[in-house]
């Protein structure tokens, strides 16, 4: 099980390409900093991150998505997590990946 | 009690002459390899531009990328792979690249990632 993590917005959409290719089932994906914008509703990513039909979760850091203007514009499948869910989330995973 | 070396995955997406990015990939490598620690290599997105052969940065500059990738066997380290999508996208194909790299198309990638203890993008 692997945690992916994406910090950057839009215009890094082959990040997200990547991190789509590099999953497998039962990967989660953790979106901070300004990968939370790939967490609104009907967004390309959330396309793209489910396009390889793999079984994943997807996660999104509250406080970030708040300091963006985001709550409430979150897609239904993206989870906000606050700090606490955040390191449960990391100690659950063997590994992460940080695709940047 | 003898400890089994956790595997490693080294990512670069960085393009070779932007910043030193795929530099410090090689570099990270040779360490692996010189400590005998298992370690494979993926370039994807604009690292896979650092796989191309024949790279020559004028001389007295830069370290050759190319060269380096090309020395890595002699460090003991004979895992690269490069993304094939992200090679599809630049017109590049394998023939284009230094000797020793392979193709890794998503599910190969996939299988890498979840097959290594640590994975380390730089």
């Amino acid at each position: 099980m692997t945690l992916h993590i994406l910090s950057r917005a839009h215009s890094a959409a082959d990040c997200t390409a990547d991190c789509a290719r590099a999953l497998a089932d039962g990967d989660a994906v953790l979106l901070l900093g300004d990968g939370t914008y790939a967490a609104i509703a009907g967004s390309a990513a959330i396309a793209l991150l489910h396009a390889g039909g793999q079984r994943i979760t997807l996660h999104a850091h509250a406080g970030d998505c708040a300091a963006r203007g985001l709550a409430g514009r979150l897609d239904a499948c993206v989870q906000a997590i606050d700090d606490a869910a955040f390191v449960a989330l990391a100690v659950a995973h063997p590994r992460s990946v940080s695709w940047f | 009690m003898s400890a089994t070396p956790r595997t490693i995955l080294l990512i670069c997406r960085a393009a070779p002459c932007d910043g030193t990015r795929a530099r410090d990939t090689l570099d990270a490598a040779m360490a692996c390899g010189i400590f005998d620690l298992p370690v494979t290599l993926l370039f994807s997105g604009d690292g896979v531009y650092a796989t191309l052969a024949g790279q020559d940065p004028a001389a007295g500059s830069a370290r050759n990328v190319g060269k380096m990738l090309g020395a890595l066997p002699d460090h003991g380290v004979t895992a690269v792979h490069a993304c094939a999508a992200a090679l599809h996208e630049r017109g590049l194909a394998t023939a284009d690249l230094v000797a020793g790299v392979s193709a890794a198309d998503a599910r190969a990638i996939a299988t890498l990632v979840a097959g290594h203890d640590i994975v380390l993008t730089i």
